[in-house]
Formats: structure tokens, sequence, C-alpha cells
């Protein structure tokens, strides 16, 4: 089993896998990763929700250093503003060529990162809407 | 706090790679120079601040301000060590302004103080157990991802922001004290080796071994030490909202911590003179030119592209050359902004000397955290 990122960033849907965020039941705050108090009005009556599988890409960035804990490089990575209204950090994989602010993305799951000792980590990362299916299936 | 506080004493050491100097060292040397500077003795402090981000990561060492200060024959008095980011440094100083103020103690001595050069190589990421650290995101990243999203708002190109590492070179050749006094061009900036897409290597600042301080005091004390007085209008320190807003394009705290400055200081940007400010890469001088004010949203390329912000302009900012020239070492930092804004407002900056500057302001930034800044600290000095 190769190691997770972290525990309970993510579920099993209808649709696949998805980000699981919290939303507050007193004001309606969702946060992701999921909080046990909300930000905004301090309430502890969280639940914890699907987030949305599809967004845009806010801004991302290409970084072409090598960095020990990724298992490639250069490597893309960005914020996506999910089409619930929240954004997230994310890797961004499979883009033939560089996205454009406000591309169309999907999550998936899958390795992003390596251990000290360089055994694969699942994380999370999001592909093209387009494009990337096929080419993320041959993998 | 205007009028109540007044900065005595400045000192620093030249920042760069410092191989033969430990951390103790270059503290031991800003530390002393600021307290001859001040003409005061070791017995007239009351309460010492010790700032580094670093030193237990990177060298495994802690309570330094200890170690230095007991060289420096200064004990038995409150010690704290402080850890606040970039803004360590800026923190050790507003905590000193706090005891100051509260009349817990008349006269207080603020080190910064950093190695970065050791046979530790990390790349500095926004912590170890983080979300962003562990996808892959490092600290350029982060700065390369607000560089994509400000430029394409607001029409700029990679050209305009290299014009902020070549200012602040410009400006950093004339301080002695600088870790890069070479200047550049913007084909330099540009085709220097890619780092985080857009930003290149020329458009972040280097890492640096380094030490500066400052004693402060009862501004009512100061005149009659008769020293060369600054007095402290304002000390703000605030931390981030975290809320993950839909765009990256201003970091809030810069703009309500500016707020709550000005307010304290009874000015406004206008009134300014001369600025330090957090250049950690190109995007975050220009991000922060709006941040504080100097310019409405979207302005900021106009306020560089027109040499304002140059020494010669309607408002300077960087003249020491900023992180980008003067350099970085983390802890030492914020410290080193508040010595270049007492240097220009004493009128003893030389070459790189703002004309009749009076009012000036020091802005750090510590780290970025779901859409916003984890510290920001404002200090407006005036004579
Ligand atoms: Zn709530």
């Amino acid at each position: 089993m190769p190691e997770l990122i972290q525990q309970g960033l993510w579920d099993d849907s209808p649709e696949g896998k998805v980000l699981i965020g919290s939303c507050c039941r007193e004001c309606g705050a969702k946060a992701f990763p999921c909080r046990s108090v909300c930000s905004r009005c301090c309430s502890e009556q969280q639940t914890q929700t699907p987030m949305a599988r599809r967004g845009k890409v806010l801004s991302y960035t290409r970084i072409c250093i090598d960095v020990p804990a990724v298992d490639e490089a250069p490597y893309l990575v960005g914020y996506v503003l999910l089409d619930d209204g929240i954004s997230v950090p994310a890797r961004l994989k499979y883009f033939d060529v560089n996205p454009d602010v406000g591309s169309a993305v999907v999550f998936e799951v899958g390795v992003t990162g390596k251990t000290a000792a360089g055994e694969a980590i699942t994380g999370y990362y999001f592909r093209p809407e387009r494009g990337g299916e096929e080419a993320c299936q041959e993998r | 706090m205007s009028g109540e506080i007044a900065i005595i004493g400045t000192g620093m050491t030249k920042f760069g790679k410092h191989p033969d100097l430990s951390l103790e060292a270059l503290g031991f040397e800003a530390a002393g120079q600021a307290m001859r500077d001040a003409g005061v003795r070791p017995a007239d402090i009351q309460a010492a601040y010790c700032a580094s981000a670093l030193a237990p990561q990177l060298l495994g060492e802690f309570t330094m301000g200890q170690k230095i200060f007991w060289e420096l024959g200064i004990n038995k008095i409150p010690v704290v060590n402080v850890e606040n980011a970039c803004t360590s440094g800026s923190t050790g100083f507003y905590l000193a302004c706090l005891a100051i103020k509260a009349g817990a103690v008349d006269m207080a001595l603020v080190l910064g103080v950093e190695k970065m050069y050791t046979r530790v190589k990390k790349i500095l990421d926004a912590g170890a157990t983080d979300l962003e650290t562990k996808l892959g995101f490092i600290v350029p990243g982060t700065f390369a991802m607000r560089a994509r999203s400000y430029i394409s708002k607001y029409g700029l190109t990679p050209e305009d922001l290299a014009l902020i590492s070549v200012k602040n070179r410009r400006h950093g050749f004339l301080n002695p004290n600088a870790q890069f006094r070479e200047q550049v061009t913007v084909e330099d900036v540009l085709s220097s080796p890619m780092i985080a897409d857009p930003l290149t290597r020329l458009s972040c600042c280097p890492q640096g071994d380094g030490a500066a301080a400052v004693v402060l005091c009862r501004a009512d004390l100061a005149r009659s030490l008769n020293t060369r007085t600054v007095n402290v209008a304002t000390s703000v320190l605030m931390s981030g909202s975290y809320d993950s807003p839909p765009h990256l394009d201003s970091w809030p705290t810069d703009m309500r911590a500016v707020e709550k400055a000005y307010g304290e200081a009874g000015i406004g940007p206008e009134d300014l003179h001369v600025i330090e400010l957090h250049d950690a890469f190109t995007i975050a001088e220009l991000i922060h030119y709006e941040g504080l004010g100097l310019c409405p949203a979207g302005g900021g390329g106009e306020l560089l592209k027109g040499g304002h912000t140059s020494l010669g302009g309607r408002i300077p900012v960087n003249p020491s050359g900023g992180l980008l020239s003067r350099g970085h070492p983390v802890g030492a930092t914020g410290v080193a902004q508040l010595v270049e804004i007492v240097t220009q407002l004493r009128g003893e900056a030389g070459p790189r000397q703002v004309p009749n500057a009076r009012v000036g302001m020091a802005h750090c930034m510590g780290g970025d955290l779901q859409g916003d800044t984890r510290s920001v600290t404002i200090n407006i000095l005036t004579v």
C-alpha cells in the first residue's frame, strides 16, 4: 500500500473520488481541508461535505528546480477554484501545454510524491477537463 | 505610541556569505555596534530580544539571545527569543516597543540574526506538515502563482516584473552592506535560470548570513542622551485571515495593518518620504505598493515604470537594495529594514540618501497561508 499524503482529504462518490471539505451548519462557510471550528463564526457545528470535482485554474506555476519530496521535475502546482467557490492548493498533471488561468480542470487521486526512501506517496491532482482523460487512463 | 519611543542606536553586519563567522559572532558584531552607536552600557539595557527564524532548523541552536547578549555583558534581564518567519526581527522590535510603552522597561535591545549558508541544504517551504508543502509547493512557487495572477489581471509582462530587480540592484550597488552590489539588466533577470515560472533566479532574493540590531528607549530619555534620535510613530504587528479568497492579487493583511499604522501615526501614504518593504520576490514589491496605499489596485506597474519608486523618484522604495539586493538572512531582515530607515532619517545614507527624508516606513511580511500572509509588521519612524 502506497503511503497517503494526508488522511481524510478525499472520499468515494458516485462520480468517482472527491475532495472532502467542511461546511458550517451555523453560517454555511466552507473550508478545505476540513476544520473542526468555523473560522468565520467559531461554531463547532461542522459537517463534512463532498466538494465539486470540477473547477478552474486560479493560478499555477511550473517548479523548475529539484524538490526532494516530488517524483518528477519540472512539475506544475496551482490553486484551483472549485465550482463551489473554494480555492484549493493542488498539483496539476497531464498538461501537454501550460494551462491558461481559467482553464477547466477535473479532480483525480494518484501518485504525487515520494518518501525519503523513494516509495510512492498517493496524493491528489487536477488534470485538464478535455484531452487529459485518455492520457490519464493510459497511464 | 507617537513620541513615546525613540531609536538611539543601530548596527549591522554586511549581508552575504560569512563562512568564518558563527551565528553568535554575527549577532555580537551587530548588537555591539548598536550599543556603541547609542552610547549606552550593558547595564542600561533592561530587556533584550533576539530574532532568528531558522537557527533551530539549520543549526540546531536555541536561546541564541542569552548566548549572544551574555557575551556583551547583558544579563539578569528579560531575554526573549523570537520566531515569526520573515517578520521575526520586526516582531522583536514590536515587543520591545510594547515593553517600553507599558512602562516595564526604559531601554531595550533588538537583534535579528541568521546564518543560512550551512551544511544543511534546505529548500524553503511553508513548514513540513503543511498540505501545500506535501503537494510540492515551495516558497518561490507560491509567489510565482501570485505573479501569474497579477500580471495576467493587469496586463503586465515578465519584463515589467524584472524592473523591480533592476531597480533594487541599482540601489544595492550604492549600499556597502548589501549582499549583491552588481547591477543587472532586464535581459539578465529574464535569462537567469527559471525557478518557478515566471520567476527566475534573479527575481528571487538570495539566502544570506547577517545580523542587524537597534537600541530603543523612552523618548524623553533619548533627548537627554543627545544622540541622533529617530522617533517611533507606530509599530504594528498583525496576523492574517486565512479564508482562501478566490483571488491571489493582494495580501489582505497588508491593508488591515497599514490602516491601523496610518491611523496611529496620524499620516497617510502621501506623507511618506522613504519605504523599505518586503521584496522577497519581484512580484511582492508590486503587490505591496497597493497594499500600502501608494497606488490604486493595478497601479503598481505604472508607479514602477514611471521611476516614482526609484531613488530620485517621488517615493523611493527599498533604497538599501531591499531583500533582492541587500539580501535576506531571514531573522535579520526586519531589523535591517529599520536600520536603513533610521540611517535615511538621520541623513547618513551617503550616495543612496533620500533628500530631506523625515518620515519613513519599514514593512515586512512573513509567509503565505490560505490566500493571506501569516504576519505583517509596519513601523513608521519620524524625525
Ligand atoms: Zn460558521
